[in-house]
């Protein structure tokens, strides 16, 4: 009984721990919610107010009325969208066709995909910088989206979960005349819709946060996407605190609306890689 | 698979080549379910790593046509004091920002592992920065961080003097590595607690048979079961530390004085200058470093599928 009980000491003081620990964790976030909803002069009021008096939403109409917000939060959309279907649909037929089908080249040109995942995007930039804006794609969305889509990551996860796939339904299939591609669309896609998720989360993660490439391809007000406009709002004029918190509030939004409503999904998405099923 | 296309490509035999030739008209349908992604492959990797390699022997700056200058921007780079900072700056940042980070998550998972309810709600709630775009985070951090701050706040409130987060160039690195921690110990927390679940009972309890107290069952069987993932994430956080980039331009572009200039930063504050020839030359000796680091990375992950 002795031991029962101190177990149950312990348990409590690991639940004291971790819940002192998430508040420390959460304040950060609380703050930029509740600096969003200040008037100026209160931001570095002393002793600092967590709660604010009203839920004033004058400092989020101030964002589109000081930036193109609703210009950065398109481009920020249809940027990681586009970005997420065009991998999701490409790397789940490349990982397919490396998993199942067999041709020749194809062991080279798989271990091709594997050599360019160990090369980091920072260190083809500039050449790729100069390549795009030779093809005038400057401050376009093919500028930010196609050099953006990395294919290595998506086909090597995909052609994992696909390896394990029964050979014997693909069979079936091939057999009663279907082409590659109606098994793929009829058979494929529905039976890796788990794997196609896990990837779209990630992808569209990556695109939504993403700083360094749309910093360099746009020069232009309206083309630049939630984090290049949020960054250099605050860098371009007398810094307006209360203004880029409602903006940041209002950038992570949709990502956390994502996360609360496919946690699991989530969790696996973004581990992806890290994470052995 | 490679074996017709490279053994003997000399003395192959006319029924050989035809047949190969067979083979690959057949396989039609498979190139078509790669195309798009070779095609990419080709025109945004691989073209622009031997364009950059090109332009790392010139002088090139964007408005004058290209000179070869051979290898005079490796020697420049390999002895510019700027350099050095940077590559200490970087490797700074990745030890520290990894030591803690890997530290607050494993006790993070050890502590939610033991965990009989509400185990996701904390599982879920510490991963909220995680999702948090870096962007915004380094925002946040930097309205903490200022003058008249939350955390110069709350040193006045303890009687002592403020301090300078970010302008400071002894502590502005260090202001950057608490944020990025913030950030990214989520990620490995759960990556650690999913090795955690995975690590048999009847270890423990034999470990328990044979006397073991805590410590010692944490020290023989615990750590042992996270040996993999422990070196899975090491690398791949030095991989991510290296790529740092967002927080820095966010919280202090480089400054003070340089004190938090990494390598990534450096070669977007080159470029900008349009130094070209120079910031490719540059580019590469990252490109270099990291290979060497994902080759260890490889061999790990290899290992462990063995």
């Amino acid at each position: 009984m002795g031991e029962f009980r101190r177990n149950k000491i312990i348990l409590l003081f690991i639940y004291l721990f971790l819940s002192a620990g998430l508040i420390l964790n959460l304040a950060p976030l609380a703050w930029m919610v509740s600096t969003s909803f200040k008037p100026g002069s209160e931001v570095f009021r002393f002793p600092p107010k967590w709660i604010p008096d009203s839920l004033d939403l004058a400092n989020y109409k101030k964002v589109f009325a000081i930036i193109p917000f609703e210009r950065y939060y398109i481009n920020s959309i249809v940027v990681a969208l586009l970005l997420t279907a065009v991998t999701v649909l490409l790397c789940t037929m490349a990982g397919y066709a490396f998993a199942k089908m067999k041709f020749p080249g194809k062991n080279g040109i798989f271990m091709l995909f594997l050599i360019t995942l160990m090369i980091p995007f920072q260190a083809t930039m500039i050449p790729l910088f100069r390549m795009v804006s030779s093809f005038g794609w400057i401050d376009t969305y093919q500028g930010l989206i196609l050099p953006q889509i990395s294919t290595a990551f998506g086909i090597f996860l995909i052609r994992q979960f696909m390896l394990s796939m029964p050979d014997a339904v693909l069979e079936a299939a091939r057999i009663d005349g279907s082409s590659q591609l109606r098994t793929f669309w009829k058979i494929v896609v529905p039976m890796n819709r788990g794997a196609m998720a896990t990837l779209a989360i990630f992808t569209f993660n990556t695109a939504w946060n993403n700083l360094l490439w749309p910093l360099l391809v746009t020069n232009r007000e309206q083309m630049r996407t939630l984090p290049v406009g949020m960054a250099l709002f605050r860098s371009s004029r007398d810094i307006d605190w209360t203004a880029i918190m409602a903006g940041s509030v209002m950038s992570l939004i949709p990502m956390i609306v994502l996360f609360l409503l496919m946690q699991k999904q989530f969790i696996r998405g973004i581990t992806a890689g890290a994470v052995k099923e | 698979m490679n074996g017709p296309m490279i053994a003997g490509a000399g003395t192959k035999s006319p029924s050989r080549l035809q047949s190969l030739a067979k083979e690959i008209r057949k396989s039609k349908e498979a190139y078509l379910f790669i195309l798009f992604p070779v095609v990419l492959l080709i025109l945004f990797s691989l073209i622009p790593m031997f364009y950059g390699f090109l332009m790392s022997f010139t002088n090139w700056n964007g408005l004058q046509p290209a000179k070869f200058v051979g290898i005079d921007n490796y020697i420049q780079i390999l002895q510019n004091k700027d350099f050095h900072r940077a590559i200490l700056n970087t490797v700074k940042f990745a030890v520290v920002s990894l030591a803690a980070g890997m530290s607050v998550a494993l006790i993070l998972a050890l502590a939610i592992d033991k965990l009989t309810r509400f185990q996701s709600f904390f599982k879920v709630t510490y991963f909220i920065p995680v999702i948090t775009p870096m962007v915004v985070v380094a925002l946040v951090w930097t309205l903490i961080y200022s003058d008249k701050g939350l955390l110069n706040y709350f040193l006045g409130f303890f009687g002592i003097e403020s301090v300078g987060w970010l302008t400071d160039k002894r502590i502005a690195m260090y202001s950057i590595i608490v944020t990025s921690v913030w950030q990214g110990m989520g990620f490995s927390m759960i990556v650690f607690l999913a090795a955690l679940q995975k690590i048999p009972d009847h270890l423990y309890e034999a470990a328990k048979i044979d006397g073991a107290n805590a410590f010692q069952s944490f020290w023989n069987v615990t750590l042992p079961g996270l040996k993999d993932t422990l070196a899975f994430l090491l690398i791949y956080g030095v991989i991510g530390a290296f790529n740092v980039f967002d927080q820095i331009y966010v919280m202090t572009n480089g400054g003070p004085v340089k004190a938090t200039e990494t390598i990534v930063f450096q070669i977007f504050s080159n470029f900008r200058y349009l130094k070209l020839g120079y910031t490719s030359a540059l580019s590469y000796i990252f490109l270099f470093m990291l290979l060497i680091i994902s080759l260890i990375q490889f061999k790990v992950i290899y290992k462990k599928e063995e």
